[in-house]
């Protein structure tokens, strides 16, 4: 027996209404006493639909209908003649769209010229935003200083911008400033993120527990440093930046409490970082902050005057201190407020206060910056031009081809204005396209930017930086009121005559100079444009190639480089020497590997630094490096040894102490002389004891790892005589592919210890190549859009060429039946590219020596007017040029007046 | 001759509530002259042409009943006026004698 349906009884289907959404909006738009009728009218059809096609269909067919409606009522009623512009405009807005869908290329290559020149403009301009205009997100960084200390010495004014430390809590105890301290030792700090796994390099700021109240700055997730955490010898604590915290993490919001590894310390993370905070130093942003009492446990090794000199006043030596300016405290008031204080631990030195904002870029990269910012900045700016240019060309191809529809309409009594108005129409629909366009195409360029480093190496990938959508309206507002301003010089142009002129000029034989003018004017800015941005790719491209010819005696594309630090990994250097011999174990049989050789750095000494050559001080030029290196390293380098000896096994620990030395610092020693057997103190000797003599053996020629230091200065030190250290960087030689060898490399090194993560292989190339980031930035960059320059201005050169011929068929029949030869009337047509292409060229050349100034210090090498470059560059714009003039001059050539009398 | 030109569309309006024997609502009549011409007519231009015609006194309106397919609203029903009648015999009668003569030729003309 079937239960009782308990069911409720079935409720009758809701009948379906309409969008009630579009019917508000019909209903604003039509007049109340018909209001009923259409909105009955188009629900009864609604209710059919619904029963025909379905719910959702008949929704979206009730949209389009109540717009239509909507549109139809607007524009058939009467209304008043005031307000018939507004429906004038509409209806110029329509014909506009369906003109520029008439001619289909023309409008695309319109518009896909404006995107990628908004596009490009929009991405440059964040970026010099983020860089040099807000390089610092935190509350009134205007408010915000660095306390810099100068000193007068006999050799001049020296002004230091990091402290002893004991300054800090001197200037903190006097109360006069809202202070906060920062460090930064400089090495990157092997860190395990995860319990039982591989280190990774990560770069660590030390900071006061204070500094985020002062930069007024909170943590997007997590809490800041206690002031109990910032003391010594306590649990360590750390805040990560978003970008570590991303990649590492994958953005986990429940990262705060898990514990990371640092050497053999725990470290608990407390908080991270908003993404718009990149640390105080643009050159360095950090991956993670520890207190500043942490500087100790985290790095001993290297921080001298940690454990050696300064260990009285440890945690540091060094620290940058970072104030906020009281309300109504000007910084001139506050030096003379800090300057009275008289503090001992100033040490003599006068307090001076330098913008914090400004100190983001080091001072001795923001030159650079600001003048590769300028370089972008131009660039992008010619972009634009040329988009605005090759757009006012099209527009007024297309005003000149309807120059016979505008006479007529005039005659009819339109007004210029009118008809102007229509041409300014298309411009305005053409640049908005391009505006909508440029959106993703300048998030996929600024994408492309972070592979590249700005001057002074500030890497953008590390900046984390983001587009700014101030700068996309600003430059879309300038490539619109740019587009207008062509199209509306198009109108002008293209209506300047009149009917009887217009009508005239279909059977004049010559078509006036004034016609041609205007169009070989934006042609011609075009071509030089192209040469500026093509060229200046050059020259980048061959700043590249001196740079990668530096080592070319050595094949440097083959050797590779890269770090294995095992004290990240718990290795003392016993067990260290024991992983260094089997990973040399395995990789000898390897094809991949064809030579490998063990080095380490043991410091460096800056330029300027007295050393003491056989006794005597002596200055030395620049920077100096002291490597540690093993019996097989300069077999792998491929460093052949010029004068003296190589290292043998009987320069071990105690014998003699030798050095073979680079051919540019055998020079600082001895000059044209023999450099062998001279001595140089040891400077790493043990503090409290009498430094040791190391005699050089040896000459090597120089290895280029610097771009900027063409004449380096090593000192070559066996390892056997070293202090043991689990540190080295592997240097080897690939016998084929480069991939392959590193592969072999990484491969053998977990093979070992599965926990052991070496850095990643780079060749000697790619590591000056690193260094050659602006330039490489500024090839892609001026690169792609001189492409897109070259293309515009070849299309420009050939619609000037066809429509010239065209217009002067009848002309060129007359002189073929007069007696001229097809070739004179080739000349005569080619005659006019070169003469274009000759005055484009010209003031491309007059723009080039006017940003000469700029783009010379980014070159490597190469002078601005290097003829190679420009020389190629010419040509291949002449020759392109030429080559799409051909088609049309030969046509041209062959017509016969007879042809052109009957056409007419 | 007519006393005041007639659109397109206000003509193909008259004709259709003729067909319709003198009194319909405006869905019929655009789908009447859809049905006639062949093509879709925007529906605001029969709207105004309704509007005008009656400002004109070429047509006449009464409100009908209200209906639930059409959510509650009511249908405006249209008739055509004596002076509606007339005026599209007039045009009528200019149209034939325009086109006496020149319906061979517009026939020769290719397609």
């Amino acid at each position: 027996m079937n239960a009782p349906d308990s069911r409720p009884p079935a409720r009758p289907a809701r009948p379906s209404r309409p969008p009630r959404v579009a019917e508000w909006l019909l209903a604003r738009h039509i007049r109340p006493d018909e209001g009923a009728m259409v909105r009955g009218d188009l629900c009864e059809a609604f209710r059919r639909r619904v029963d025909g096609t379905g719910r959702g269909r008949a929704r979206a067919w009730y949209w389009i209908e109540s717009a239509r409606l909507t549109w139809g009522f607007w524009r058939w009623t009467p209304r008043p003649r005031w307000q018939r512009g507004t429906v004038m405009a509409m209806d110029d807005l329509r014909y506009a769209v369906r003109r520029l869908g008439r001619q289909p290329l023309a409008t695309m290559v319109s518009i896909a010229t404006l995107a990628c020149a908004i596009g490009a403009a929009a991405a440059t301009w964040s970026l010099i935003s983020a860089v040099l205009l807000h390089p610092l997100p935190v509350r009134a960084p205007d408010r915000l200083v660095e306390l810099d200390l100068r000193y007068e010495t006999s050799r001049g004014t020296n002004t230091l911008d990091v402290h002893l430390y004991p300054l800090y809590p001197a200037l903190r105890d006097a109360g006069v400033i809202d202070l906060a301290g920062w460090g930064s030792v400089g090495a990157l700090v092997p860190i395990a993120t995860q319990p039982g796994d591989g280190a990774r390099d990560a770069r660590v700021t030390f900071i006061s527990h204070d500094l985020l109240g002062v930069l007024g700055l909170q943590p997007s997730l997590g809490r800041s440093f206690a002031a109990a955490e910032d003391q010594r010898g306590v649990p360590l604590v750390a805040l990560l930046s978003d970008r570590f915290w991303r990649a590492e993490f994958g953005g986990d919001r429940g990262v705060v409490g898990r514990v990371m590894r640092v050497r053999d310390r725990d470290i608990v993370i407390v908080g991270v970082l908003p993404r718009e905070f990149r640390g105080l130093s643009l050159t360095a942003p950090p991956d993670l902050y520890l207190p500043l009492h942490a500087i100790d446990q985290v790095q001993p090794v290297g921080n001298y005057f940690a454990s050696g000199v300064a260990a009285g006043f440890s945690p540091s030596a060094w620290v940058h201190l970072v104030a906020r300016l009281p309300d109504g405290v000007s910084a001139a008031q506050m030096t003379d407020r800090l300057n009275g204080l008289a503090l001992d631990a100033a040490r003599g030195g006068t307090f001076q206060l330098a913008d914090l904002a400004t100190t983001a870029i080091p001072e001795a990269s923001r030159a650079g910056v600001e003048a590769f910012s300028r370089l972008l900045g131009l660039t992008v700016a010619l972009l634009l031009a040329i988009g605005s240019v090759t757009v006012g060309l099209l527009l007024l191809v297309r005003t000149e081809s309807r120059a016979g529809e505008f006479a007529m309409c005039l005659a009819l009594g339109a007004t210029r204005l009118r008809l102007a108005a229509g041409v300014a129409i298309e411009g305005v629909l053409l640049a908005a396209a391009g505006a909508v366009l440029a959106l993703p195409v300048s998030q996929v360029l600024f994408d492309g930017l972070r592979a590249f480093d700005l001057p002074g190496g500030i890497s953008l990938d590390r900046l984390d930086l983001a587009i700014d959508g101030r700068v996309v309206a600003a430059a879309m507002t300038a490539a619109v009121a740019s587009v207008v301003l062509m199209a509306v010089v198009a109108g002008v142009f293209g209506l300047r005559r009149g009917l009887s002129d217009a009508l005239r000029s279909q059977t004049a034989a010559t078509p006036r100079v004034t016609r041609r003018r205007s169009r070989t004017a934006l042609v011609a800015a075009q071509v030089a444009v192209t040469l500026v941005l093509v060229s200046g790719a050059g020259l980048f491209a061959r700043s590249l190639g001196r740079a990668l010819a530096l080592n070319e005696a050595l094949h440097s594309d083959r050797l590779l480089m890269g770090a294995i630090y095992l004290d990240a990994n718990g290795y003392d250097a016993t067990r260290a020497q024991v992983f260094f011999d089997a990973l040399r174990a395995r990789l000898a049989p390897n094809p991949a590997v064809a030579a490998l050789g063990y080095s380490y750095s043991l410091g460096s000494m800056s330029g300027g630094y007295p050393i003491q050559l056989d006794g005597q001080p002596r200055e030395l030029p620049s920077a100096m490096a002291f490597v540690g290196i093993d019996d097989r390293y300069l077999r792998t380098m491929g460093l052949p040894v010029s004068a003296g000896r190589d290292f043998t096994p009987d320069d071990r620990a105690g014998a003699p102490l030798v050095a073979i030395v680079s051919a540019s610092l055998a020079r600082v020693v001895a000059g044209d002389g023999d450099p062998i057997g001279h001595r140089i103190a040891e400077i790493f000797s043990r503090p409290g004891e009498p430094p040791d003599t190391i005699e050089i053996v040896g000459v090597v020629p120089d290895v280029i790892t610097r771009v900027n230091r063409l004449e380096p200065l090593a000192l070559y030190r066996p390892i056997a005589q070293q202090r043991p250290s689990p540190r080295r960087v592997v240097t080897f030689r690939a016998a084929g592919d480069v991939g392959a060898a590193a592969a072999a490399v990484t491969e053998a090194v977990r093979g070992i210890d599965p926990a052991v993560r070496p850095s990643p292989m780079t060749t000697l190339d790619s590591q000056l190549l690193d260094q050659m980031g602006p330039q490489r930035f500024g090839m892609a960059v001026m690169g792609a859009l001189g492409a897109i320059a070259l293309l515009l201005s070849v299309l420009g050169a050939w619609v000037l060429a066809e429509t010239m011929a065209a217009l002067r068929r009848r002309e060129m029949g007359i002189r073929a039946a007069l007696g001229a030869t097809g070739g004179h009337l080739r000349t005569l047509l080619l005659a006019d590219t070169f003469r274009l292409v000759g005055l484009g060229l010209a003031l491309g050349f007059g723009l080039s020596w006017l940003g000469a100034g700029t783009i010379r210090a980014f070159l490597f090498q190469v002078e601005p007017f290097d003829p190679v470059v420009t020389g190629t560059v010419s040509v291949l714009i002449v020759v392109l040029a030429v080559l799409v003039s051909l088609r049309p001059a030969f046509a041209a050539a062959r017509v016969d007046l007879a042809t052109v009398l009957r056409e007419d | 001759m007519p006393r005041a030109a007639l659109g397109d569309v206000e003509h193909f309006v008259l004709i259709a509530l003729l067909h319709l024997e003198g009194e319909s609502y405006s869905v019929a009549i655009m789908d009447e002259i859809r049905r006639r011409t062949g093509r879709p007519v925007a529906k605001a231009a029969v709207y105004i042409a309704l509007r005008r015609l009656e400002e004109k006194g070429l047509l006449a309106s009464r409100v009908g009943e209200a209906t639930p397919e059409r959510g509650g609203r009511a249908k405006r029903y249209f008739r055509l006026t004596p002076a509606g009648r007339r005026q599209l015999r007039d045009v009528r009668e200019a149209f034939v004698r325009m086109w006496a003569g020149a319906e061979d030729l517009v026939r020769k003309t290719p397609r």
